[in-house]
């Protein structure tokens, strides 16, 4: 299911690709996509740090967008899981937008993944001690 | 007299790289190098706007320029009359929008179209998702919100918008 949901995203025009990582920034799985799982799991270590940051100062993060190497990215947060997906065109994004929330909310009602993310659980403010990050990212932070 | 290439720089005129000229003969703006990277002999002079985030005049200006510079060639023109929405679509969703968030939803609607600068009669499909987009806005349940989105999408699947 969680492929087929990925692949529905996967099917709009200009989307490259899409992927799910796990609190602990693993790949849970992934469509369309010619960069690495290492590559992918440190831009969700990245993601998610952010996401810590602004919990730590109270804030809730629903989504990240940002513009990387001529690609859109939407990141969408849920408490346990990331959904991210890469777009070559920002005509698209208003429908990936839509289609993304709806994905979000069948992934959150799916009970074979809740069930695999709980077994999978983690505090994302660990991605944040001092010791795990760099000098320039612990600046940043503390600037929150 | 205007030419042919002068006279098609509008919304859903396509141009192409002209072949007797190169762009690194000549001086561009900044705008103009973008344009250029564009161009692809299939995009809209709209789309392209759209992707560079200009607005419609800027892009209408900055191609004027560079067809006078003889860099770009007039293709054809996008036929909008064939992808203007039917008006029961807009009946449908008014319906869906009203059994989602009551009497209010024909007023969220035009409200919607009109903040858009956009009317039912000559509705292009392709801005269809920007339009769910908005309406979604104004639905304060993220519950709800979402059967709007899915019940959107379902309809444009139908209609074989994406």
């Amino acid at each position: 299911m969680i492929t087929g949901l990925l692949d529905e995203l996967n099917n709009i025009e200009g989307v490259d690709g899409a992927f799910i990582a796990s609190n602990r920034a693993e790949i849970i799985n992934k469509v369309g996509l010619s960069l690495t799982d290492d590559q992918l799991s440190n831009l969700s270590l990245r993601a998610l740090r952010i996401v810590a940051a602004f919990h730590k100062t109270g804030k809730k993060t629903v989504e990240l967008e940002f513009y990387w190497q001529n690609l859109y990215i939407i990141c969408k947060n849920s408490d346990n899981f990331l959904l991210i997906t890469f777009c070559r065109t920002s005509s698209m994004l208003a429908l990936l937008r839509i289609t993304i929330n709806v994905t979000m909310a069948k992934l959150s009602e799916d009970k074979k993944f809740s069930k695999w993310l709980k077994s999978h659980k983690a505090d994302r403010d660990f991605l944040i001690r001092k010791e795990s990050l760099e000098e320039n990212e612990a600046k940043l932070i503390e600037a929150l | 007299m205007p030419t042919d290439n002068q006279m098609n720089v509008t919304e859903s005129g396509i141009f192409t790289i002209a072949t007797g000229k190169s762009p690194s003969d000549v001086s561009l703006r900044s705008a103009e190098w973008a344009i250029i990277t564009q161009i692809d002999g299939s995009k809209t002079i709209g789309e392209i706007a759209l992707a560079l985030a200009m607005t419609l005049e800027e892009a209408i200006d900055t191609f004027s320029g560079l067809v006078e510079k003889g860099l770009i060639t007039f293709i054809s023109t996008e036929n909008l009359e064939e992808s203007y929405l039917p008006p029961v679509f807009f009946e449908n969703l008014e319906d869906q929008l009203t059994k989602i968030i009551g009497p209010v939803a024909p007023f969220i609607l035009e409200d919607t179209l009109w903040s858009l600068d956009l009317k039912k009669e000559k509705f292009k499909a392709e801005k269809l998702a920007e339009l769910i987009e908005a309406i979604s806005d104004e639905i304060m349940d993220d519950s709800k919100k979402i059967d709007f989105q899915q019940i959107m999408l379902g309809l444009m699947k139908e209609l074989n918008v994406n």
